[in-house]
């Protein structure tokens, strides 16, 4: 939860206030759990709802956008290099829109199937498929210097 | 950008989430359109990078203090209960106190001892200029009697 969490809003500190509002909607919902999904998508959609309602009480995001240009020569991968193409991505997740980083976070680092996607979501598993090709469309565009 | 009307089932492709007729059809399509197939190599590498990036991992001091919070909620709960409870009596206080005092001011303008009953009591009444005392004590009842009749 708290890796998903630091990845949807992007710092630490607001990742532990989604958490511990997570696990406290989760106790005040728990009587409310009647165990059609299993309880990590059930815990998940509580934090995505509370990343997203994080997100809107601070009208603000991660300061991304802008992807750093790469270096006119590639070199061979070493620390650094390694450590420019994780800033580039975490840049380039940050400039999704909050429901396009969702489903590339769920499905890329969470493993989550469709079907666990659109449980998690609230919305059909049609949406999720088009909503997972348009952000990976950006995502490809984003980061094509590495793609190459 | 690859514009094939058939790209955009190259996610579920990718994923696997496709039931297998379709997977082999799609093949199929993958192996007459390098639009596609570029564009999958290219989802295949976002996917690498994704996977490539390292998972946040809490630092033990705040799991310490998401263990506080957690160990906190259930008398969060019970507080939250009190307070409503107690809110619930404070109104219901409130309520019965402003209902008394107005039972009180009501019943304090009802035992103001009447005219009538001060004459009949007290001292003889002056005797009236036209009519006796009889007819003035009597006036004075009628006119009490009908101002209680107005407030019931």
């Amino acid at each position: 939860l708290y890796g998903l969490a630091v990845n949807l809003v992007g710092n630490p500190a607001d990742a532990e206030d989604v958490v511990q509002e997570t696990l406290a909607g989760a106790f005040r919902g728990l009587r409310a759990f009647r165990h059609e999904s299993s309880v990590k998508t059930w815990l998940t959609r509580i934090l995505v709802r509370q990343a997203a309602h994080h997100h809107r009480r601070q009208r603000r995001y991660w300061p991304g956008g802008v992807i750093a240009q790469p270096a006119p020569e590639r070199v061979a991968p070493s620390d650094q290099g390694r450590a420019d193409l994780r800033m580039d991505v975490e840049i380039a997740l940050a400039a999704l829109s909050p429901e396009h980083r969702q489903v590339v976070l769920l499905r890329e680092l969470e493993g989550m199937t469709y079907e666990q996607m659109a449980a998690v979501l609230a919305v059909p598993r049609g949406t999720i498929e088009s909503r997972l090709f348009r952000a990976r469309r950006h995502l490809q565009e984003l980061l094509k210097e590495h793609l190459t | 950008m690859n514009a094939c009307e058939q790209a955009s089932r190259l996610s579920a492709y990718h994923d696997g989430e496709m039931p297998f007729d379709l997977r082999l059809q799609f093949e199929r399509h993958l192996r007459q359109c390098p639009g596609c197939l570029a564009e999958l190599e290219r989802m295949r590498g976002v996917t690498l990078m994704l996977g490539g990036m390292p998972r946040p991992e809490m630092p033990p001091e705040v799991l310490q203090r998401l263990h506080q919070a957690v160990d906190f909620l259930p008398a969060a709960g019970v507080r939250r209960m009190a307070a409503a409870l107690a809110a619930v009596a404070a109104i219901i206080l409130v309520v019965c106190m402003i209902g008394l005092a107005s039972q009180a001011s009501a019943g304090g303008t009802a035992g103001v001892m009447p005219v009538w009953e001060s004459a009949a009591v007290g001292q003889p009444l002056p005797e009236p200029a036209s009519g006796g005392a009889e007819e003035l004590l009597a006036g004075w009842m009628v006119q009490d009697l009908s101002w209680r009749d107005r407030h019931d």
